[in-house]
């Protein structure tokens, strides 16, 4: 059973598809055993999790856990002293310059990697597929200096399957690389 | 304008444009190196050509949280890369890479499977950094082509040596 | 001298009031009251008891903080519970940032697997107790990615549609809708894999 066959069932079954998707896809139920078997999965699947979520128990006591949740609050509730103090003075008067230089830095950061000037590692990068078959899913690792984009090939054993098309994958068998 | 000053700017602008070109044709051309890497848990490659993975790439993979242990070098190619046009780089009979200097330090890399463009990624890649594109392979095995950017070296652009196919790309 | 208020009878809309108006005693009871699902929720996203105490610790803090700008549009549990999601999704983006993936996730993520599970026909909660049924549950969500678990959680367990669900895990429609096919036929795979263990 083909991948997006399954979702537009589930879609189906999730009530999020319009009025004549949803036709088309109650017809294949009613026509298609294979689709409608997993279908029926799908439902099933779907009505014995809404209606188990597990249950679990905060494993500290009420009054622990309270007592941690109160000592973060209460700081929170204290007022400051009538008149404003003198921080609130000093703040005005520093942190609004220190604030405005660093929005001024941000933005000539922001320039200098929009014009390829600042090396950023792996941060900024795009992947582009344009085989809509093929998906990648990327990560990198900073301690490596590594960043690995893996491609995923739903048809990769395209042999065994009759009824897709090979993807042009880079290796698929071993005497490809011989 | 008298005839001397005349031919002074003319002799001004011609040098300006050949110094122009020289920059943006032979502007820092970036050393690379890509190689074609068979993934496996099996102690040995399919082909017994392939030797082990070793040094500072397979000890990155292997700190990587793959699940292969076993590392083959298929093969290695050195070239260059520029920002004007892309590099062709065979990695199989079925694969190749198109790679292009995207200025800074960015690149982009293209990778063809049978023809057809499969995927294309554009990142910085500074030295130190490693480009990893994977994917799996038949029997549990994976395939990785790994492009990086290498020190300077002259003798290691030994093209025929390593039966490069290095041009730049249509 | 205040007048004494029997704050476990007050129903939830009752103690949110008075909490919106400083009763901290009212507050205390919406997290005795509320505690257990909230942390039950945090856990089954984060999978370790720490984090999701601290997670839970820190959403009934900002639920105080915020307490002014509920309006009761839905479920006080709702509110809170959404906060808890939203703070255990930052802490997942930010772990996943910080650590690489294995490549049995990236299988995941791709589908690899999931073309190899054949349907499931017979029913693998058939003759479980209720409370047997939710553990195998739980046990069979802490076997899933997260991208794969928080999408099962937030359209089974929070009914958020899959709009809603791609907002907030920052990804398209058609990720949500892969991931949840993905995650659902997994679970059922596993379920049935659990049943017929049991029955050797």
């Amino acid at each position: 059973m083909n991948v997006d066959v399954g979702i537009r069932l589930q879609a189906y079954l999730d009530g999020e598809l319009t009025g004549r998707e949803a036709q088309q896809v109650a017809a294949l139920i009613e026509s298609d055993a294979g689709a409608r078997a997993l279908f029926g999965e799908l439902q099933q699947t779907r009505t014995w999790l809404k209606s188990n979520e597990p249950e679990l128990s905060l494993p500290e006591s009420r009054e622990f856990f309270w007592s941690k949740v109160e000592r973060e609050i209460e700081p929170l509730e204290k007022t400051p002293a009538s008149g404003g103090p003198s921080w609130l003075f000093f703040l005005r008067r520093h942190v609004a310059a220190v604030g405005g230089l660093t929005v001024a830095a941000a933005l000539v950061i922001f320039a200098a990697v929009q014009m390829n000037v600042v090396p950023t590692g792996g941060l900024l990068e795009e992947i582009d597929n344009p085989l809509d078959e093929v998906g990648t899913f990327s990560f990198r690792s900073e301690s490596q200096k590594m960043t690995l984009v893996w491609i995923s090939n739903p048809f990769a054993d395209a042999e065994e399957s009759s009824d897709v098309t090979p993807m042009p994958m880079p290796i698929h068998l071993p005497e490809d690389i011989q | 304008m008298t005839p001397s000053l005349t031919c002074r700017l003319i002799r001004l602008g011609f040098s300006a444009v050949v110094l122009v070109t020289a920059t943006t044709v032979f502007a820092a051309e970036r050393k690379m190196e890509a190689r074609l890497i068979w993934g496996t848990n099996e102690d040995k490659s399919p082909n017994p050509d392939h030797k082990p993975l070793d040094g500072e790439l397979a000890r990155k993979l292997r700190e990587m949280p793959l699940k292969w242990k076993n590392y083959f070098e298929v093969n290695r190619h050195v070239f260059t890369i520029n920002t004007a046009t892309y590099t062709n780089i065979e990695m199989s009979k079925k694969c190749r890479i198109e790679v292009k200097d995207k200025g800074g330090n960015n690149v982009t890399v293209k990778l063809f499977g049978e023809g057809k463009q499969v995927n294309r990624v554009d990142k910085p890649l500074p030295l130190g950094e490693v480009l990893t594109i994977g994917g799996d392979a038949k029997d549990k095995n994976a395939w990785f082509i790994t492009v990086r950017p290498i020190n300077g070296d002259t003798k290691a652009l030994d093209a025929q040596k390593n039966g490069v196919i290095a041009k730049p790309a249509k | 001298m205040a007048s004494k208020k029997d704050y476990p009878s007050m129903d939830d809309v009752a103690l949110w009031k008075a909490a919106q108006r400083g009763d901290m005693r009212a507050f205390e009871e919406l997290v005795a009251r509320h505690r257990d699902k909230v942390y039950a929720r945090a856990f089954s996203m984060i999978r370790n008891e720490e984090d999701a105490i601290d997670l839970s610790q820190e959403a009934w803090v900002k639920a105080w903080q915020r307490l002014k700008q509920f309006q009761g549009d839905s479920s006080f549990l709702t509110w809170m519970t959404r906060i808890v999601i939203n703070l255990c999704l930052d802490k997942l983006r930010k772990q996943k940032r910080e650590r690489a993936e294995s490549i049995e996730n990236l299988e995941e993520e791709s589908g690899g697997v999931e073309r190899q599970m054949p349907t499931v026909t017979v029913n693998p909660t058939e003759r479980l107790e209720r409370g047997e049924l939710r553990q195998r549950i739980d046990k069979a969500l802490g076997q899933l990615s997260y991208e794969h678990r928080t999408v099962l959680i937030l359209h089974e367990f929070e009914d958020l549609e899959y709009k809603e669900i791609a907002k907030r895990m920052q990804c398209s429609i058609g990720t949500v809708m892969s991931r949840l096919f993905y995650a659902r036929r997994k679970m059922a795979a596993l379920m049935a894999s659990y049943k017929r263990e049991e029955l050797k």
